[in-house]
């Protein structure tokens, strides 16, 4: 599973980064590769089976416990 | 590469790879490892709750076979061709038994083809909630699925070869529609059933079916399905029955008279059409039904030896117009002794009456059997056919 | 306008609210908790959404060409502008993020129990994001094709279920207490109708702004028209089984059976999930990306469109724990939690423009 992520996700990163590369938009390459990290992180994490917070159900939650629905 | 060669390059493969996901992706299922359920029974045992379900599945190759050759599902020497297959088993509820195919089968059943649920009249006394809740929660199930009440054993039903049909459930669904149209028996669907359970004050119904046996030609003696009745449920447990009679009468009051025969002792007449309305009034604390009924027919049989009078058409119309009177009192008689609103009077008092269904709602039970009411038939007799005069002459 | 070259037509607008509209509510009805007066609470909503779209349409009128994100940092200044930008984004990532989760669960419950969830929401993505890279134009124009089949394939489930039918089960008119059809009608109008606030990130592009707003109400219209009608139609063919279905436009078409041909058309409800989820998904995506590279001053939105695809494909797995709590989340949480996106900001934003002033008048854009 992770080495299909990884796979995946390298890919991703080829496809992009050349363009960005040759351009010169470095700017762009980081937030990229920001973006990109953050991505390959939660998905081993999702993979690996640690729950993330479910994050409407928090919003909901704290709604619903605000005004009492 | 120039960039629009590699575009192409990967057009190309994304259009082979594709096609791969498209057969119904990870859940793709092949026909020859399907074992496709015709008809579903369930049988609960009084005594231990037991549920014994009974699959009838197609079997394919017997289908073909039969259409090609003899069309009526006999082979040569007079064998009914197997084209179904019962299997069986037995747990502690619906889902456990629904689980143990595998104990008896070389295939996943599947159930997109089930034209009927039987259920044993035994299973159905104690109550079939837990039935209905997979049905309405699982996916697979279809809400069009007929559901039929057995006199015996709903295996026992499921196992009959009868008729033209090739494939028995076929064929009985067919059977409970037909007798609809003829506006004998209801035929009621899954939804409907359910539809009138959710209304917490109307009757779930549905028509019961029975084995006879007939001596055929040769002496030889074959197993027959026939409807011989409507099942009348409170809530999820079966609580009586309507005859034939009343369960037409059933039928003229909510409005579900399609083709049909209203039968004098000296005339027969064909329903043409046929409308019935459910009025509600509240008058203080009692609550009158009137049940307005609209109908025309054709004369089809007149057993006197006279010539037709205007006289005549006036008296069947009137003769006529008591009769389906009686079959709709009738079928409210026996209601009112059930105790349960088959008729789904409450539902249209709710209708018309917002306010106070709120307080009466919860007494429906107390309330239902003393209302009051009236059916008013008008009846006009088109056509009396293709001689005016008699053929004897007294 | 460096991000985005494209133009679309008026006609074009109303097409892809239509299709946004639809979006999920193809599946999931608006309108829920309210009984057989859904339609009513539609209705109502719908008002509401009409409201809410004059106030935001009036923004965008007023700032010709900006997205919600320029007009922010006109209005509140650079730091706070791009701050309430950045909230604004999230709604819209979190938007699409819950398109993706409905799609999901109803995928995986009818029609695909044993694909993984990932590989759908995956190829689904893949799609978008190609539409989203090649601009707002290439979006429209598909929506031009895919929103008038959408809705053919809907009037004629109509017409296909009228033997079905049952006018009775629409009465009583307004049985329902008024606080439970008011806060229904609320909640029809959070979903979806006031979710084209979402095209504060679209208007900006339209090619003659003063018809934008026009363009805006007709396709609410339609589609709030069609709506209505398919929630009445709903309520009227399943009775009370409408109310405990999840999805109630998925079991009434499972009823269709006309002469023994004509049956398992539920289907076609999963294809018209499928088309206008994809619209609905594409604008909320591309509302996010144009917005991300906006704030962040890049070049182009392109290189950021597949991470921020897959962010959203994470966070639609994880978003709830199971279909239950995302029911719980749209008929609860949501009216509540969308407000401050769908009216707090364009109203506030509005509301300091007039009295601002600003732009001031006679002058183009900055």
């Amino acid at each position: 599973m992770i080495s299909l992520l990884l796979i995946g996700f390298v890919m991703v990163a080829l496809w992009q980064i050349p363009s960005l590369v040759r351009t010169g938009w470095w700017k762009e390459i980081i937030v990229f590769m920001v973006l990109w990290s953050a991505g390959l992180i939660l998905s081993v994490i999702v993979s690996m089976g640690i729950k993330l917070p479910p994050i409407s159900t928090i919003i909901n939650k704290s709604i619903t416990g605000m005004f009492g629905i | 590469m120039k960039r629009g060669q590699r575009f192409k390059i990967y057009m190309v493969i994304l259009l082979i790879i594709i096609p791969v996901f498209l057969s119904g992706c990870w859940d793709s299922k092949e026909l020859n490892k399907l074992s496709i359920v015709s008809g579903l029974g369930w049988d609960i045992d009084p005594d231990t709750g037991e549920v014994t379900l009974t699959y009838q599945s197609i079997i394919p190759n017997e289908i073909k076979s039969s259409s090609s050759g003899s069309g009526g599902g006999e082979q040569k020497g007079g064998n009914p061709l197997r084209t179904i297959q019962l299997d069986q088993d037995t747990g502690s509820s619906s889902y456990d038994v629904l689980n143990r195919y595998t104990q008896h089968g070389s295939r996943i059943p599947f159930y997109q083809h089930t034209q009927v649920y039987v259920f044993g009249k035994d299973g159905v006394q104690r109550g079939i909630y837990p039935f209905l809740d997979t049905q309405a929660r699982n996916p697979v199930a279809r809400p069009n699925v007929l559901m039929v009440v057995s006199e015996k054993k709903a295996s026992d039903i499921l196992g009959i070869q009868d008729g033209m049909e090739n494939i028995q459930a076929f064929g009985m669904a067919s059977e409970i529609k037909l007798s609809a149209t003829f506006t004998k028996y209801p035929a009621v669907t899954v939804l409907e059933f359910q539809k009138r359970l959710m209304s917490q004050t109307t009757a779930p119904i549905a028509p019961m079916v029975g084995i006879f046996e007939e001596t055929g030609p040769e002496g030889k003696k074959t197993q027959k399905i026939r409807i011989t009745g409507t099942a009348v449920f409170k809530g999820d447990k079966m609580i009586g029955q309507l005859n034939e009679r009343e369960s037409s009468g059933l039928l003229w009051g909510i409005n579900k008279i399609k083709i049909g025969f209203v039968m004098l002792p000296e005339a027969s007449l064909e329903i043409v059409t046929a409308k019935s309305k459910i009025v509600p009034e509240l008058q203080g604390d009692q609550i009158k039904i009137t049940i307005e009924i609209d109908e025309e027919s054709n004369l089809i049989e007149y057993k006197g030896h006279q010539d037709m009078t205007s006289d005549i058409l006036q008296e069947l119309e009137k003769d006529q117009a008591k009769e389906i009177e009686s079959q709709v009192m009738a079928a409210v008689e026996k209601s009112f002794s059930l105790d349960a609103d088959v008729f789904g009077f409450g539902e249209a008092v709710h209708r018309k009456y917002k306010k106070e269904w709120q307080d009466l709602k919860p007494r429906w039970d107390e309330i239902y059997p003393d209302i009051e009411v009236v059916v008013k038939v008008k009846t006009h007799l088109n056509e009396i056919g293709d001689i005016n005069k008699a053929l004897i002459k007294d | 306008m460096f991000l985005e070259k494209g133009k679309i037509s008026n006609f074009q607008l109303s097409v892809l609210i239509v299709g946004f509209v639809f979006g999920s509510s193809v599946i999931i009805s608006p309108g829920g908790g309210a009984g057989h007066d859904g339609w009513i609470a539609v209705a109502i909503g719908l008002m509401e959404g009409l409201l809410i779209a004059w106030i935001f349409t009036a923004l965008a009128k007023q700032f010709k060409d900006k997205t919600i994100i320029e007009i922010n940092s006109l209005i509140y200044g650079k730091i706070l502008g791009k701050c309430i930008s950045v909230l604004f984004i999230w709604y819209l990532f979190h938007l699409g993020a819950l398109v993706l989760t409905n799609y999901m669960h109803f995928f995986n419950l009818q029609i695909y129990p044993a694909t993984p969830k990932t590989v759908e929401l995956l190829l689904l993505m893949l799609v978008c994001a190609s539409t989203v890279g090649r601009g707002i134009e290439v979006l429209a124009r598909l929506s031009i094709i895919l929103v008038p089949l959408t809705t053919l394939l809907i009037i004629s489930d109509t017409f296909l279920l009228i033997p079905h039918i049952d006018l009775s089960n629409l009465m009583p008119i307004l049985d329902v207490p008024i606080g439970k059809l008011l806060l229904a009608s609320h909640g029809a109008a959070s979903f979806p109708f006031a979710e084209t606030a979402a095209f504060l990130m679209v208007l900006a592009f339209v090619d003659k702004p003063e018809k934008g707003p026009s363009a805006v109400f007709r396709g609410l219209l339609i589609a709030g028209f069609i709506l209505i009608i398919v929630v009445a139609r709903n309520a009227a063919v399943l009775g009370q089984m409408a109310e405990i279905t999840i999805y109630p436009t998925y079991l009434a078409a499972q009823v269709i059976d006309i002469g023994d041909i004509l049956t398992r058309l539920e289907v076609v409800v999963g294809i018209n999930l499928i088309t206008m989820g994809f619209i609905k998904i594409s604008v909320l995506f591309y509302g996010t990306v144009l917005g991300l590279a906006q704030i962040l001053n890049l070049r182009s939105y392109r290189p950021i469109i597949l991470p921020v695809g897959i962010l959203m494909v994470i966070l639609a797995l994880t978003n709830v724990g199971n279909t239950l709590e995302m029911f719980e989340f749209a008929t609860k949480g949501y009216p509540v939690y969308a407000v401050p996106f769908q009216i707090g900001i364009p109203l506030l934003t509005l509301g300091i423009a007039k009295l601002r002033k600003i732009p001031p008048k006679g002058e183009g854009n900055i």
